[in-house]
């Protein structure tokens, strides 16, 4: 490599490794300080250093969407949701890009698209006058209760309700 | 400074065997193909007809974005989607092969950007490991353009690359290690063995719910899964230092490569497991490419 081409690379290194460090020092003055030069670039290339895989915990309750739409007569239908129906299966194969979509649509920070979301359900079910959408979660019954044969609870929130306008 | 500066060229530019290199970018590559093409039967949740417009995300997005695959729906969206399979085919064959990785980490960029909510840990992985083999000429060997450069020159087109690629890639397999497991070892079912029993529980992630149920649900199922609890947060938090020590680097890869081997066949995570499976790679010694024996009738 010539002399140019190992400074350009060097630099590029240094403001790669230093938008690293930012994203992992998020929350730090140091890092708040890094960041405000290196955020445009950690989130171009999205090259943020989240990695809580499943910690501090793994959920300990199962979350999925539910859709529901009140028809003209109404009548409340269930209505299908982007995943499809959680039914019984022997084995997943394919990784369902569907269920993080809504996943991320359940969590506060994405109130602007859930409400995005419920204008399309209308578009979609276009005989329908309000959709609900629903958080349904069950909580993992603990170790012990799981030996007892112990079955989980189930619960359900509305967590949007969109009036269709027609 | 002088000390300092060749320290810096040691780490970063000191010569490998470029066919190690070579592997990596094959390997990614085909990785890439794959998610890729697993990508269409998912289009149509990056349509614009779809329940995520590109509006949706240019009004909660605080950050400059751009994607290729912005306003489109049906056949078009379909259509540039395929148009993104060139870089990935000339990346894998090696064609201009500095070019066409920037122009995969370009598509990639564009795919985050036009649905960040439809992307896992996987792809993150994916994505940092082609921004990775952009910083060293990945085809120097195994490649259409070293045999084009062999056969002008009647030589080998370049033994040795940098090693900044494998630096880059070895650095950021460390950094995910290292703070998934600082974060797991403040949580309170890692420390008291329950964590992987809730992982394998939920619903959203298993991949055999029936089968596992036995297991989740008996004494002896769930003391295995106690000790894989542990195990993996220990290895965990002590993977940098056993990654570096060289007598214990093996046992940290297989390890490694056992508990991801276990994820990807009980847990649905995307390619997260392939992704960072391939990062280990970079840890091999340079000269295994050389050494086996597909490499050698590949280079004969």
């Amino acid at each position: 490599m010539s002399p140019l081409g190992r400074a350009l690379t060097s630099v590029l290194l240094l403001l790669h490794l230093t938008a690293v460090v930012g994203s992992l020092a998020i929350g730090t003055p140091p890092g708040d300080l890094i960041r405000t030069g290196s955020r445009g670039y950690e989130r171009l290339v999205g090259v943020y250093q989240g990695w809580n895989m499943f910690a501090p915990n793994p959920p300990i309750v199962d979350r999925w969407m539910v859709v529901r739409g009140q028809d003209q007569s109404g009548d409340w239908v269930t209505l299908p949701s982007l995943m499809g129906a959680r039914e019984a299966v022997f084995v997943e194969w394919r990784y369902q890009r569907a269920g993080k979509l809504e996943r991320n649509l359940m969590t506060k920070s994405r109130r602007r698209a859930l409400r995005a979301y419920g204008h399309w359900l209308c578009e979609v079910h276009d005989a329908m006058v309000t959709v609900n959408v629903e958080r349904h979660s069950q909580r993992t019954p603990a170790p012990a209760e799981a030996r007892a044969g112990a079955t989980a609870t189930m619960e359900s929130t509305t967590i949007r309700t969109q009036r269709c306008k027609r | 400074m002088s000390r300092l500066l060749a320290l810096w060229n040691r780490v970063w530019f000191s010569p490998v065997d470029a066919r190690s290199l070579g592997v990596m970018r094959i390997t990614l590559a085909l990785l890439l193909l794959l998610s890729h093409l697993a990508w269409i039967g998912d289009l149509h949740l990056l349509s614009d007809a779809g329940p995520v417009t590109t509006q949706t995300v240019i009004d909660s997005a605080n950050y400059a974005r751009w994607s290729y695959l912005d306003g489109l729906s049906g056949d078009a969206l379909l259509a540039a989607h395929l148009l993104g399979l060139l870089p990935l085919l000339g990346m894998l064959v090696g064609w201009q092969s500095r070019l066409m990785t920037v122009l995969v980490l370009i598509g990639q960029i564009a795919l985050h950007h036009r649905a960040p909510w439809l992307q896992h840990g996987g792809d993150r992985v994916l994505r940092i490991s082609v921004l990775a083999l952009c910083f060293a000429p990945s085809g120097a060997a195994f490649s259409l353009d070293a045999w084009l450069a062999r056969r002008r020159r009647g030589t080998d087109a370049c033994a040795l690359v940098p090693v900044t690629a494998h630096r880059l890639v070895q650095i950021q397999l460390m950094i995910i290690y290292l703070f998934t497991g600082l974060a797991k070892a403040s949580g309170g079912t890692w420390v008291n063995g329950n964590a992987l029993y809730y992982a394998l529980s939920s619903r959203t992630f298993q991949r055999f719910p029936t089968l596992l149920e036995p297991v989740l649900s008996s004494l002896p199922g769930q003391l295995i899964l106690t000790g894989a609890t542990w195990l993996t947060l220990v290895w965990e938090l002590g993977f940098v230092v056993m990654v570096l020590w060289a007598p214990t680097r093996r046992w940290a890869l297989i390890i490694g490569l056992a508990i991801h081997a276990g994820i990807a066949a009980t847990m649905m995570v995307g390619s997260f497991s392939f992704a960072t499976a391939w990062c280990y790679l970079a840890f091999l010694p340079c000269a295994w490419a050389s050494r086996s024996r597909l490499t050698a009738r590949w280079t004969r």
